[in-house]
């Protein structure tokens, strides 16, 4: 059997601070299959967007991955060296960031950054160069490609600057494609345009995609797993379809409710989860949740609970699904 | 959202009761290049905006970036002057006040911004943010002043000791609570929401939405609610406002809006919007070819009509007026579905 294109585990990322060591991802652990996509979605501070980062080996200074395993088709990625990672992204790793303007350089020609990716990794002529960045751009829906290759990225829309950032990403046609908050900048019917596109390119390519937001709507339409995390914990995970419409973690559950749906009435609350997201610093002792929970009992203050799974691939680190308890949700 | 609230829901265009009334408003900013600042075009930001808000109600104002719908909000508070048009309140134009007036209003008025963190002064501790707008119009002794801050504070879900630290000790929903407090302080009867959840948690901005929503029905306060969320404005609002592009496209009540929404952009609008639990089969998505043109060149006629699925040739002929097609409900009429 293949192994699977990306495999995390017991993924443990922490930062060095004046205040001392602090671990903002913990114990990490989850696969994506070949061309399959799974979303990890949470907060802020929930380590979402550090997980991709380790993956990527694109850690701050003062970030290391100190615990776990990253693997890519089978092969470690932690201890490379910054130079055998800069091989693999950008060739095996393609990399959507949410704001292209800062990720596209603004003193190249949009064409020259997208040959020059395929002249890295892949050996070919300034012409055949050419040739496929054309094809690329007018695979992501850039129009009249050819001469857009002389364009500076000012010169581009925010919703074209995606794009770009799209076609450098499959340009060698890598095996895994990582999109950090891909939309969250653009306005809803380029969202809508943008999504479109990378769910197209997945398809077309066969790319496993691992998709980081904070958006459980884009994770509906987006994924076929997802990972749900906070503080910097895995908390629930599942296919898509299980954990919206019947969640298993009270976190889960409370962020489903808090999302807004069209047959809301005004005469009704919003539902809310009370206070905020603990820092690093400040972890509560046993589930980590419990001070917001509103199922919380006596062992969720002591005791931390481990990843319980309720069948089929679906995880929850809660007591109540270890004891086999169902939460409500209101639909 | 059938349900009868305490306020009355004027029809468009609102009854005598508005409290905001907006007529035929445009801003155009100049564009200018070169070394001596030569006046070379212009970015129509809102051109021929009318709407009106009446005592206690909520109206949303949705649309892309660049749409226009924060200089609308700004224009309203006078923080920007329009370029043409005008804006009453409480039946004065706000235009033409001066001195002791304008200060009134400004009392009257008040915003609450989208970033919770450059919207407060890092040196100025959180009483004296709330406070700062009692000193400016006199309100009170300095004793009332601190017994109405820690008031405040306490409606907006904060503690009274909060008064004494800064805001960068506070998470970015407490220091939107901070901005609605400070923006409550002078008892304004209406606000201007600029987007004033959209930088925040999902599940932190549920607790805002609620605080705004109660503070409403509690003090009567009438809201501009400015957002790009469309199912957050059908939530808040009474009435919503459709933009494109410096016009209204569309007015109608939050109801009718989503269930028989008339203008293609808005039905576009409407159906890019990811849903968390839509039938995907049944939904029928229309993709936009193309993004929101520069206000500095709009399109002739329709302004919608180069990203328009069904758009005719006389689209980009006519510009088309905004037609009242029932009591509550108007749309700018353009000959592609007309």
């Amino acid at each position: 059997m293949t192994p699977p294109v990306l495999e995390i585990d017991g993924l443990t990322t922490s930062f060095e601070t004046r205040q001392g060591r602090v671990e903002v991802v913990s114990n990490v652990s989850f696969a994506i299959p070949q061309g399959e996509s799974v979303a990890v979605v949470g907060e802020s501070g929930s380590g979402k967007s550090v997980t991709a980062l380790s993956i990527m080996g694109l850690l701050e200074g003062n970030g290391t991955v100190s615990k776990g395993s990253i693997r890519l088709r089978g092969r470690e990625l932690v201890g490379l060296s910054n130079k055998e990672y800069r091989l693999i992204r950008g060739r095996n790793i393609g990399m959507i960031f949410q704001d292209p303007t800062t990720c596209l350089d603004p003193v190249y020609p949009i064409g020259h950054q997208i040959s020059q990716a395929l002249r890295i990794h892949k050996d070919l002529s300034k012409a055949q160069a050419r040739a496929r960045t054309v094809e690329l751009l007018t695979m992501v829906g850039i129009p009249d490609p050819v001469s857009r290759l002389k364009s500076y990225q000012h010169e581009l829309s925010g919703g074209q600057r995606q794009r770009v950032m799209i076609a450098i990403a499959l340009a060698c046609g890598p095996e895994l494609l990582i999109a950090d908050e891909p939309t969250t900048a653009l306005d809803v019917t380029v969202q809508a345009q943008i999504l479109g596109l990378l769910q197209k390119a997945q398809e077309e390519t066969g790319a496993a995609l691992l998709l980081i937001t904070h958006d459980l709507a884009v994770v509906a339409e987006m994924a076929k797993r997802v990972v749900v995390m906070y503080a910097g914990q895995v908390v629930e995970e599942g296919l898509v379809d299980e954990v919206l419409n019947q969640p298993r973690h009270p976190y889960t559950a409370a962020l489903l409710r808090s999302v807004l749906s069209p047959d809301m009435s005004r005469d009704e609350p919003l539902h809310i989860i009370e206070g905020t997201v603990p820092g690093a610093h400040d972890m509560p002792g046993g589930c980590r949740f419990n001070p917001r929970c509103e199922h919380a009992f006596d062992t969720c203050l002591t005791e931390a609970p481990g990843l319980h799974d309720c069948g089929s691939g679906h995880r929850s680190r809660c007591w109540l699904a270890q004891r086999g308890e169902r939460l409500e949700v209101s639909v | 959202m059938t349900a009868p609230t305490t306020h009355e829901r004027p029809a468009v265009p609102a009854a005598d009761s508005s409290l905001l009334e907006v007529s035929d408003l445009v801003k155009h900013f100049p564009v200018r290049r070169g070394l001596l600042g030569r006046r070379v075009g212009e970015v129509r930001a809102v051109d021929g905006v009318s709407f009106s808000v009446g005592r206690g109600e909520t109206l949303g104002l949705v649309g892309e970036s660049g749409c226009g719908k924060s200089t609308i909000g700004r224009m309203v508070l006078g923080l920007i002057r329009p370029t043409g048009g005008t804006v009453r309140y409480a039946g004065k134009d706000v235009l033409g006040l001066r001195g002791g007036d304008l200060k009134e209003h400004r009392r009257r008025l008040q915003i609450v911004f989208q970033d919770p963190f450059s919207s407060l002064d890092p040196r100025m501790k959180v009483g004296r943010i709330i406070a700062e707008g009692l000193d400016i119009h006199k309100i009170g002794t300095k004793e009332s002043r601190r017994d109405w801050v820690v008031d405040l504070l306490r409606q907006v879900g904060l503690a009274p000791r909060d008064a004494g630290r800064f805001p960068h000790q506070f998470s970015g929903g407490q220091r939107q609570r901070i901005s609605i407090a400070r923006a409550l302080a002078t008892n304004p009867d209406f606000l201007v929401c600029d987007e004033p959840v959209s930088a925040l948690d999902v599940s932190i901005q549920a607790q805002i939405i609620n605080l705004l929503r109660d503070l409403q029905r509690q003090r009567g306060l009438g809201y501009l609610f400015v957002s790009h969320d469309l199912n957050l404005v059908r939530y808040i609002a009474d009435r919503i406002c459709v933009m494109y592009l410096g016009e209204i496209v569309e007015v109608a009540t939050a109801e009718e809006l989503f269930t028989a929404p008339r203008h293609p952009y808005t039905k576009a609008l409407l159906s890019s919007a990811p849903q968390l639990r839509a039938d995907r089969s049944v939904r029928e998505r229309i993709q936009l070819t193309g993004e929101v043109p520069s206000a500095a060149k709009p399109p002739s006629g329709c302004r919608f009509h180069p990203r328009c699925p069904q758009a005719v040739p006389e689209s980009a002929k006519v510009r088309p007026r905004l037609t009242q097609i029932s009591p509550s409900h108007a749309v700018a009429a353009c000959p592609c579905f007309t």
